[in-house]
């Protein structure tokens, strides 16, 4: 029992993570795009959008990772690993938002021709292309931090990064006091 | 004579690949803008802007980088100089975003108070601050990077990125043997 509430916590921890980071970009995103606008008539989606936005790509995300073909190159460079990771993702995403319309009109009752129009003519918006733009450019980087943090160790470059503090501290003080 | 040529040819070899992530990173955001404001009547930079963007950009950051305090947290944990060169970085683009165009309006023949007023009115376009923006984030990306390198080591993360085979790996194991 104690496991599985320890696999939850864990899972749902990634979930934080990935939404927080993508969040934190579609935001960024959103407040340039406003800036950019500001005085036009072109519509931005909302700051509530970009953070449910950073939600969905966590989503999304996990559900990739269950894939069986998601880490086909072990002991292979990072770079095929990255590589094929991004696309994947990308990939889900860009399936994601043509998959959501249609749903969404056919639970509205719409024909499934119908519905099938209707997300591949959302689909094919500029404004749904620049999200991919975006999306693709944040899952680069994401992608690469996640396979160099796998190859070098968490612990290890949150050491480089943060430097020796709190728990690993905390244990080795105990560890030398005893 | 050739210790200061393979430091010319390193200088220009960091120059490049600056300008490259820079001018690369621009071309995307342009692209997305371009896509977001299509129909909108809103001016959106040219590409060669974007391209000549990055070509400063790393001008600027090659110049920032000869100031006797740009590593001043060394041994310190790379937080420290993420925040410090990023904040840097940023700074220096604000001050060329203002300088500029001061210049341009001296250049042109305006007294200095009518110039600093037009270059002020310029440096607060909405539009302008939405580059910086992206520019930060850009900046924030490459300083992460750049000091990961530093850490961990160029050859080795060659080496993770690219597998033995790449260039840098197989002149180190030619070395060690030798």
């Amino acid at each position: 029992m104690a496991g599985v509430v320890a696999k939850v916590q864990e899972e749902i921890r990634k979930i934080l993570v990935v939404a927080v980071f993508f969040s934190a970009g579609f935001c960024l995103i959103h407040v340039s795009n406003q800036l950019l606008t500001e005085g036009s008539h072109v519509e931005i989606a909302s700051l509530a959008r970009a953070i449910f936005g950073g939600l969905l790509v966590a989503k999304v995300l996990l559900s990739v990772n269950m894939l069986p073909f998601v880490h086909p190159f072990p002991g292979r460079p990072l770079l095929h690993t990255v590589v094929w990771k991004s696309s994947l993702y990308v990939a889900g995403c860009v399936t994601f938002l043509y998959v959501e319309p249609l749903l969404k009109n056919i639970f509205r009752g719409a024909g499934f021709f119908a519905s099938h129009s209707h997300a591949l003519q959302e689909l094919m918006l500029p404004r749904t292309w620049a999200t991919v733009i975006w999306v693709a450019m944040l899952l680069a980087a994401f992608v690469t931090l996640e396979e160099l943090t796998r190859v070098i160790g968490k612990e290890q470059l949150k050491e480089m990064i943060f430097g020796r503090k709190g728990k690993l501290n905390n244990q080795e003080r105990f560890r030398d006091a005893a | 004579m050739s210790g200061g040529h393979g430091t010319v040819q390193q200088e220009v070899g960091k120059f490049l690949g600056t300008a490259l992530f820079f001018s690369t990173g621009f071309c995307l955001i342009l692209i997305a803008e371009r896509l977001v404001t299509q129909g909108s009547g809103i001016e959106i930079a040219s590409f060669f802007q974007a391209l000549y963007g990055g070509l400063i950009v790393a001008a600027l950051l090659r110049m920032v980088d000869l100031l006797p305090f740009v590593d001043a947290f060394l041994g310190k944990p790379l937080i420290h100089n993420i925040v410090w060169k990023s904040s840097l970085y940023i700074g220096a683009s604000l001050v060329y975003r203002y300088v500029k165009p001061l210049f341009k309006y001296l250049f042109e023949g305006l007294s200095l108070p009518a110039a600093a007023e037009n270059a002020l009115h310029e440096f607060m376009l909405a539009r302008r601050w939405a580059i910086e923006i992206w520019v930060a984030m850009l900046v924030v990306v490459y300083v992460t990077t750049m000091e990961l390198i530093r850490a961990i080591g160029r050859d080795r993360l060659k080496e993770i990125f690219l597998g033995p085979g790449s260039k840098s790996a197989r002149e180190r194991y030619s070395r060690d043997a030798a």
